[in-house]
């Protein structure tokens, strides 16, 4: 599903984000990435959905090289890559229904596909009755649940995560994790950067050790360090 | 794919209804800035045609010898109709001329008293095709040289002076109508700029969920049309406001000398107006297509 071969991102001609990085993820796995703050895991994450090109190396997403993609292509792309962040990214001026919407419609999905996708993925977030909420008037762990749902209402191939947890308190972490391990069940991909030992620790999934750019560990069924 | 209209028309009329007040202060400045468009293009047609009255009145006289021939006289006569730089030609007799010459010629008495009626020659009196000065004195000089012909007069330095000003006037209403254009294009980029830059978020989470680049810019492109044209329509009303106050106070108002003699036709106006409403348009347009471009980058 995913595959790096020997890649390096540099940023502004010195600071190595990430160096000779050799990695591959099979259809359905669920990966960590850890490693200190600065040590690569989010430019991992973004040279996936081509917000970064790669200086050196090759990447392969669904079978395709996408460091060769052309810029107009970028847009199908990412239409089988839903992204998760720290801060959410929720518009605050739209209600929970229409920022799920949004990303249906900003691909130009017909209506009628909206209106019955939306409520039946707030229904799996378990944010049914939140429709015509708006995100201020959510908690932290309800919002990420919002974001999540906009992230998957197009039913991607990969689910990419940065930190989805990092706002949250461990409660509510929890409950996030558990939403993301249903995702994954249903044989999407999940590569989610994180701080979070507890999560790592408990889940036991396979674990990618970034440091200073380099893969330092990659272990399944591993922990945080 | 097929960009949806309902949703276009949907995102331009709620993100125009939702920034309110932007809207309505770009409107404002894009308005008036149009406005001052319109205007100067309606005086500067103005000034144009009162000159083509002006310049219709260029004249020139071929004094014939008073001592030449019948046949000589008729065949300056011939020339002149033959000539293709020449328009009217009237003759006229001593006394005739001799009014004539006292009317052009009046701002110069020394000239005129040393000149007696019964030493005035018989001319003609011709109204060349062009009124462009040069074109004028060649033809003055081609007749100068002919057998019969005494002198040939034109208001030569007249006929410079009307051009040079007109020129001159009509360059800088020039210049002013295209830097006023240049001002409002300016103007609606940046209300645009600005409305992209509050929307940046909007932009980020489309990319995010892979919209196409032209799916995330036909929605702004479409409202800084309408923008630009909502401050075109206005910028019409102040420019019609404008055009009946002038023909209210001064055309034809013997009071003001030169003001009155600044006109324009109905044509005129519509022009105008459709020149503003293109320009609102397509700045509008275009300027937001380039605002939304630099958040486009992949």
């Amino acid at each position: 599903m995913i595959k790096l071969e020997n890649v390096s991102k540099i940023y502004k001609g010195e600071h190595m984000a990430l160096r000779d990085a050799s990695v591959e993820i099979e259809k359905g796995e669920f990966v960590f990435l850890v490693g200190p703050s600065g040590s690569g895991k989010s430019t991992f994450l973004r040279l996936l959905n081509r917000e970064e090109t790669p200086e050196k190396g090759k990447i392969y997403v669904a079978g395709k090289d996408i460091s060769e993609l052309p810029g107009y292509k970028v847009p199908y792309l990412r239409r089988n890559i839903g992204s998760v962040f720290q801060d959410f990214k929720l518009l605050p001026n739209k209600t929970v229904s229409e920022n799920v919407a949004f990303a249906l419609e900003a691909i130009g999905r017909p209506r009628s596909v909206i209106r019955e996708a939306v409520p039946q993925i707030l229904e799996l977030v378990g944010l049914g009755r939140k429709g015509q909420s708006m995100p201020d008037e959510l908690s932290g762990g309800e919002q990420q649940r919002v974001s999540i749902a906009r992230a998957f209402v197009n039913r991607p191939l990969i689910l990419l995560a940065d930190e989805p947890t990092g706002n949250l308190d461990p409660a509510t972490s929890v409950g996030i994790m558990k939403l993301l391990d249903r995702i994954n069940r249903t044989g999407t991909t999940v590569v989610m950067a994180t701080h979070d030992r507890g999560i790592v620790d408990t889940m036991r999934r396979r674990v990618i050790e970034l440091d200073r750019g380099r893969i330092v560990r990659d272990q399944a069924r591993g922990v945080y360090e | 794919m097929a960009v949806r209209l309902d949703y276009v028309l949907k995102e331009t009329g709620s993100n125009l209804v939702r920034n309110l007040t932007l809207t309505l202060a770009s409107l404002l400045t894009v308005a008036i800035a149009l406005a001052f468009v319109a205007v100067s293009y309606l005086i500067g047609t103005g000034i144009n045609q009162s000159f083509l009255g002006l310049r219709s009145d260029v004249q020139m006289f071929v004094y014939m010898n008073p001592s030449a021939t019948e046949e000589q006289v008729e065949s300056v006569r011939n020339e002149l109709e033959g000539n293709p730089q020449v328009g009217e030609v009237d003759f006229l007799n001593k006394e005739a001329t001799y009014a004539e010459f006292q009317r052009l010629f009046e701002d110069q008495p020394d000239f005129v008293q040393a000149i007696k009626p019964e030493e005035l020659p018989q001319s003609f009196r011709v109204k060349p095709t062009s009124t462009d000065a040069d074109v004028v004195s060649a033809v003055g000089a081609e007749f100068e040289t002919m057998t019969g012909v005494l002198r040939v007069v034109y208001a030569e330095e007249y006929a410079r002076q009307v051009q040079r000003s007109l020129t001159t006037l009509n360059s800088w209403v020039r210049i002013f109508g295209i830097a006023l254009i240049f001002v409002s294009v300016l103007l609606i980029f940046n209300t645009i700029r600005t409305a992209v830059f509050a929307r940046r978020r909007e932009i980020e989470v489309m990319r995010l969920v892979g919209a196409s680049n032209w799916f995330i810019r036909l929605p702004f492109m479409t409202e800084g049309m309408v923008q630009g044209m909502l401050g075109a329509f206005a910028a019409a009303g102040l420019t019609w406001g404008f055009d009946a106050l002038w023909k209210r106070n001064f055309v034809n108002q013997v009071s003001f000398e030169l003001l009155n003699q600044i006109k324009w036709t109905s044509g005129d106006l519509w022009t105008a107006v459709l020149m503003i409403l293109a320009v609102g348009a397509i700045t509008g347009a275009i300027g937001s297509g380039i605002a939304v471009g630099r958040y486009l980058k992949v």
